[in-house]
């Protein structure tokens, strides 16, 4: 249908609207109109994505000068592949109704590992392989190698793309990851590099978070993306956490170790090549001296390794005399990893600033800051001068050089942690340095100085006043959408005691406690024995839920539970629990039923839908706290409190919340599904933890049925179940929670979705 | 009485049969009962004869056994050993034993498709009929009217042969059923373990059939095999697998196997594969550290957990579907998105009204009904082409002569000409050929009695005649073989049916009124005699001469 959106034609490639999708294009018009940065909570599984593409191509096709680009930031490679999808099916509308072809060019980007079509080196499994084998294939020296001597093996997809590729822009369309693989085997051209190369000019481009938000990729792939551009973040609801991951370094033992071995590998390739053609050494040396800049870094295959820092800063110097030659580098390397190999001998926690870092290293290896700074980029150069094309032994190196290299740039918002042991293997000696982000902004902040308009949604953002804290931004809109709903197709519960009455909760005092665990079980048992099909249940930690599930087994709740259902638990073993999931589907398919323990936080609860029958029910077994002993959160939880004025347990009931939100919402997808959403723990119910969660949940969850036992609560699951399995037509919705053209049209309809605007 | 092959098993004395107090003998085919001073038994079952047994349950006064037969009856046995119940208990469970000995091996199908055919020839009356009429006064054998005529039967059969491929899956907790039971007094553990739970676990485990076939018979005892099984890792999900004691520590490791093997081939949803979700690895995740520590028996029990689901899955499917071999292949990549992210609510339903066809018959409905092809001019002179579209110049031609003139208006009266309708008029008028009313001289009052077998008589009839001129043309000797056999029924139907009713008739009414009466079925009859002695001219036929009507 077409919209009118506040003066703007909307092309919508459905027949009906919910009608919050109106109301958040609505919004979103207005950030874009705005040119700030907007906050949208959506509930999951009411179409964010394709409301969000079609506003925003609707508004690029408006004002195309105003806004030339969209990218958009996803979470997942499944993800990245539907929202594409998303989108050919909005241009397929569009060109049915407009009768042309359009002029758009939308294209996906992932990784190497997804996208190179090199017959040998698509077959590895890990993306840091191919990463190195696509380098020694496609670097610059070794094509140059191989037009001296045949014999050197290159990529000739990568040779077919550099030789016509740049010439002939790729023409409109939707690109989609698997489109572009096979555009590449019909033309004989490189997947990888020509969607890189398209990002410039592409009017949409889809692709992972850290291509924006990680400063070593987003130098080398997004350097050149207009200011005019908008940015969403979908699924953003942890998006501090992947801001604090990508500048945060993590060196063990084993990693120094390894670093060692490099390091004797470029001494002796250093000493081979002084010996045959000392003159490569003595131009880099040169180069150094004017600055780093040079010709080379624009060659776009050599930039396998880059720079941790945020762009511009130091680059325009040159570098130190003192690591100018090679020789002299390589030692300064060795004394580096030594230093912190000292360091790393220690007995007990040690926890200091990067300035006490800096500090300790000039007097006890008289290292200064500046050279260290210049590590990352000189160990670059280093590894282009010495020509040496398998990368991937040299990871553990790189690593080190961007640790040397932030932190020296870097005095604010990060620590170092330096840990013997684990907590919880004390008699294990397993040292770790830790160089923590602490301040989420860091990251992000050139994107919201750079671009437009930044869209961060999700369907688990509540309470959103914490993002512009904790991210440093100023929205110009910040709303929250609940849900309308022709029927109560949600039923969150509280449920905070068994049947005998003992309160139920992961509180750390009585999470050991029997009758805890055995609450939780029969909880479970009776759920199952009343829900059909899949039911999903969360634990707080994995720990937590291997402690259970042995309990249950020795109560035989297990043998209980299979009774009912098939039984399934997520392993930390991601292809193990895939097959877990792809049965757990499978028996949810055939109608035996099946129930799936997962964990909070895992990888589950971040990337699958339980929609429909894959989740009738999800339990979340206690409140999901991140593990607040960890040194790492509590100097950040200090930070936070230093900084934005963060309560330390404001901070932590919102991040245990967003994940208990985001854990509930997996089972929702559209409006004709229905799910049961049981919070059992005690402590859901007082109003700190209450109020954070989403509002769609909220004004779902009676007072009612915030304290129920687990019989009350299973009670209410079968007349719930009852109610929901009735047939449940499209005309029960019209009016309500689904509009026709004309329905949107209507005055009332608009005054109310004006309304539900303003009312947040 | 008996003959004396038989050997007695087992021989009980003291047993009640309607107050009548007697001894029950157990043997090698049957059981039996008698009075205690006769030397008959008043009683005897074969054990094929016998469905199930059932006993009182403990602390009821008397000590009975009940044996249920197939047709329903069922015989209860009372133990009255005068020494008293204990002694009474001792004696019930000894025959109980042997019994639950005896009775599988005699188990058989034999009475099942007897009782289906009975059950179903009393929900059908017409066929009921039809079975009275035709076997029951010989004309055809029963095992023809089975397989043959009574084609409901047959239908129905097939079905339930379908519905019952799909075989009961496999409860996931058949583990959990074997409870041990602790007997009290030597501190001993027993464990109950059926048939249906042995079936189970085989058909979960095949890895633990595979080494029941090579031990039982030769290297242990079926109770040693099962004791070892019951303290294996199967049963208890903690212990270690790696205990190179255990008998079945290489069936776990041949589990093991196959799971590794589906970790590799049976990860084809690319929604659902966590290891390619995130787009840049993390090089945290790469290091196994923080999970050495964890409790590695905790992890054990969970992964054999999921390998117990995902084995009782496999095994029901194999049950359900008879492919289960080819690896499903996986849904294009793409169609699996889109069924991801279509909202059905969103979309309109008015686009696809269309119902898909089904047809039976593919090469048929190509071909299409020859006659009908030729009546267009011009159009498939030849009859056979498949669904070739209609020539479009033809076609206009054909509307231009519905339309008058090339006017926009359709004339009804363009499509008759006005002579056929005439007569299509005259035949369909009082008088006419088509109008003819039943004749006032045929309307004989036959009793409802003749009037239901006239009927009855018609319905055995065309029966028998549908599948004589079902074998026609008789190209096959299996086919002529058929129009023998319908022959000689419809001369017994004839001799057997036909004449003792005309001869009901000619006393109820008068002889020509009779013949008018069977005329259409006289009929029919010759008509089929004929056919059929003129087939047999042209191709003598080695057959018995029948008398004829």
């Amino acid at each position: 249908m077409k919209l009118n959106v506040d003066g703007l034609l909307v092309y919508f490639p459905y027949d009906y609207i919910y009608p919050e999708q109106f109301s958040y294009m609505l919004e979103l018009k207005r950030a874009l109109d705005a040119k700030g940065h907007c906050l949208l909570e959506m509930p999951s599984g009411t179409g964010k994505t394709t409301t969000l593409l079609s506003l925003i191509v609707a508004y690029m096709k408006a004002h195309p000068l105003d806004l030339t680009k969209l990218v958009y930031c996803s979470r997942t490679v499944p993800e990245i592949e539907k929202v594409m999808e998303e989108l050919r099916k909005l241009m397929n509308y569009y060109e049915k109704e407009m009768g042309m072809e359009q002029n758009i060019l939308g294209l996906a980007l992932s990784s190497r590992k997804n996208l190179c079509i090199h017959p040998s080196v698509s077959k590895e499994r890990e993306g840091k392989v191919v990463d190195g084998r696509c380098y020694s294939l496609t670097a610059s020296f070794v094509r140059a190698r191989h037009a001296a001597d045949d014999a050197v093996p290159i990529c000739e997809f990568y040779e077919g793309f550099d030789a016509h590729g740049k010439e002939f822009p790729l023409p409109p369309g939707v690109y989609n990851l698997d489109d572009l693989k096979e555009y590449g085997q019909t033309k004989r051209w490189c997947p990888y590099f020509l969607a890189r190369h398209t990002i410039t000019h592409a009017n949409i481009v889809v692709y992972s978070y850290h291509y924006l938000l990680d400063p070593k990729i987003a130098e080398v792939v997004s350097k050149e993306i207009s200011k005019s551009s908008v940015v969403v973040f979908d699924e953003a609801h942890n998006i501090d956490n992947v801001c604090i991951d990508s500048m945060s370094v993590k060196i063990t033992k084993r990693l120094l170790d390894k670093c060692s071995n490099s390091i004797t590998i470029l001494e002796t390739t250093i000493s081979n090549m002084k010996e045959n053609d000392s003159k490569r050494l003595e131009k880099e040396y040169k180069r150094l001296v004017e600055g780093l800049r040079d010709a080379t870094i624009a060659r776009e295959t050599d930039m396998a390794l880059v720079n941790p820092v945020l762009p511009s800063e130091i680059l325009e110097e040159a570098v130190p005399g003192t690591i100018r030659t090679a020789e002299h580098f390589v030692a300064f390397l060795k004394r580096v990893v030594e230093y912190i190999k000292t360091r790393l001998r220690v007995q007990h926690v040690v926890q200091e600033s990067p300035a006490g870092f800096l500090r300790d290293i000039h007097t006890k290896v008289c290292i200064d800051r500046k050279p260290l700074r210049f590590t990352a980029e000189r160990l670059a150069s280093l590894i282009r001068t010495l020509e040496i094309s398998d990368l991937t032994d040299f990871s553990p190196l790189v690593t080190v050089s961007h640790f040397a290299t932030l932190v020296s740039t870097y005095t604010k918002g990060f620590t170092i942690i330096i840990e013997p042991f684990e907590d919880r293997a004390p008699t294990v000696s397993n040292p770790i340095l830790y160089f923590s982000c602490l301040d989420s902004s860091i990251a992000i902040k050139p994107v919201f100085n750079r671009f437009q308009t930044v869209v961060i949604t999700s369907g688990t953002l509540s309470p959103l006043d914490m993002y512009p804290k904790i991210l440093d931004f100023h929205p110009v809109i910040m709303t929250s959408f609940t849900m309308t709903l022709a029927r109560p197709c949600i039923l969150p519960m509280i449920v905070s005691k068994g049947n005998d009455q003992v309160a139920m909760s992961s509180r750390y005092e009585t999470r050991e406690d029997t009758a805890v665990i055995r609450n939780y079980g029969n909880l479970l048992v009776e759920v199952a024995a009343a829900v059909p099909d899949g039911i999903v249940c969360f634990f707080t930690s994995y720990l937590y839920l291997e402690t259970i599930v042995s309990s249950w087994y020795d109560q035989g709740i297990i043998d209980q539970l299979q009774r009912h259902k098939l039984l399934f638990i997520e392993t930390q073993d991601a292809a193990e629990t895939s097959l877990a999931l792809i049965n757990y589907i499978k028996a949810c398919d055939n109608g035996r039923g099946a129930v799936l323990l997962s964990v909070a936080r895992g990888k589950v609860s971040e990337g699958i839908d339980f929609d429909h029958h894959l989740g009738r029910a999800v339990l979340m077994f206690g409140i999901p706290y991140v593990y607040t002993q960890s040194r790492i959160l509590r100097a950040r939880l200090e930070y936070l409190r230093d900084q934005f004025q963060i309560r330390e347990n404001d901070f932590l009931t919102f991040d245990a919340m967003r994940h208990a939100a985001q854990c509930l919402g997996r089972c929702m997808r559209g409006k004709t599904d229905y799910g049961i959403m049981v919070l059992a723990d005690k402590r859901f119910s007082r109003a700190d933890k209450r109020s954070k969660l989403p509002k769609w949940i909220q004004e779902h969850l009676k007072d009612t049925n915030c304290n129920l036992s687990t019989e009350e609560c299973v009670q209410i699951c079968k007349r719930w179940l009852r109610q929901m399995a009735q047939p449940f037509s499209r005309e029960d919705q019209l009016g309500i929670s689904l509009l026709t053209l004309e329905q949107l049209q209507s005055e009332e309809m608009q005054k109310k979705i004006q309304q539900r605007a303003q009312g947040v | 009485m008996t003959s004396s092959s038989e050997s007695i098993l087992l021989l009980v004395p003291h047993v009640k049969l309607k107050k009548n107090e007697g001894e029950l003998y157990l043997m090698s085919e049957r059981l039996g009962w008698m009075v205690g001073n006769k030397d008959s038994f008043n009683v005897s079952h074969k054990y094929s004869d016998i469905k199930t047994q059932k006993i009182s349950p403990e602390g009821k006064p008397k000590v009975q056994l009940q044996v249920c037969l197939h047709d329903g009856s069922a015989t209860t046995f009372q133990f009255v050993n005068p020494s008293g119940q204990a002694e009474q208990m001792a004696d019930r469970d000894k025959v109980k034993d042997l019994l639950q000995l005896m009775l599988p091996k005699f188990k058989r199908m034999v009475n099942k498709d007897l009782e289906e055919k009975k059950l179903f020839l009393s929900e059908n009356p017409q066929y009921r009929q039809l079975y009275m009429d035709l076997v029951k006064s010989n004309v055809i054998s029963a095992e023809e009217f089975w397989s043959d005529h009574a084609t409901q039967f047959i239908k129905q059969q097939q079905e339930t042969k379908n519905a019952t491929q799909q075989d009961v899956g496999i409860s996931a907790s058949f583990l959990a059923d074997i409870k041990p039971q602790t007997d009290g007094c030597n501190g001993g553990v027993r464990y109950l373990l059926t048939s249906d739970v042995m079936a189970s676990i085989f058909r979960t485990y095949p890895s633990v059939k595979q080494k029941h076939l090579k031990c039982v018979p030769n290297k242990m005892t079926e109770e040693e095999f099962w004791k070892k099984f019951f303290s294996s890792h199967y049963l208890h999900r903690d212990k270690n697998i790696n205990d190179t004691k255990d008998l079945f520590t290489d069936c776990g490791k041949q589990d093991e196997q196959v799971l590794k093997q589906d970790l590799t081939t049976a990860i084809n949803d690319p929604l659902l594969d966590l290891t390619a979700l995130n787009d840049i690895e993390d090089e945290t995740s790469g290091t196994p550290s923080n999970a050495k520590i964890n409790n590695i028996a905790h992890q054990n029990m969970i992964r054999r957990f999921n390998q117990h689901s995902i084995l009782v899955l496999k095994a029901s499917e194999q049950a359900a579907g008879a492919e289960p071999a080819t690896v499903e292949a996986a849904p294009p990549k793409r169609m699996r998105l889109q069924e991801a992210l279509t909202y059905d609510d969103l979309e309109s339903n008015e686009s696809n009204p269309t119902v898909q066809l089904n047809l039976c018959r593919i090469e048929r409905y190509l071909n299409g009904p020859p006659t009908t092809v030729p009546s267009h001019a011009g159009v498939n002179k030849n009859g056979s082409s498949t669904g070739q579209a209609i020539d479009p110049n033809t076609f206009k031609s054909i509307l231009g002569r519905w339309m008058r003139g090339g006017g926009d208006r359709y004339n009804p009266l363009d499509v008759l000409s006005s002579a056929t309708a005439v007569t299509v008029l005259g035949e369909l008028s009082i008088g006419g050929s088509l109008m003819r009313g039943p004749q006032p001289n045929s309307a004989i009052h036959l009793t409802s009695e003749l009037q239901k077998e006239l009927k009855e008589l018609y319905v055995s009839l065309s029966e028998i005649l549908k599948h004589f001129w079902a074998a026609f043309p008789p190209s096959t000797p299996e086919l002529v073989q058929k129009t023998n056999r319908m022959i000689d029924a419809l001369h017994k139907f004839n001799q057997a049916k036909l004449t003792p009713y005309e001869q009901k008739l000619i006393q109820a009414s008068t002889s020509s009124e009779a013949e008018n009466i069977l005329r259409p079925l006289r009929f029919q009859l010759q008509a089929a005699i004929r056919k059929h002695s003129q087939l047999s001219e042209r191709r003598p036929l080695p057959r018995t001469a029948v008398s004829s009507m």
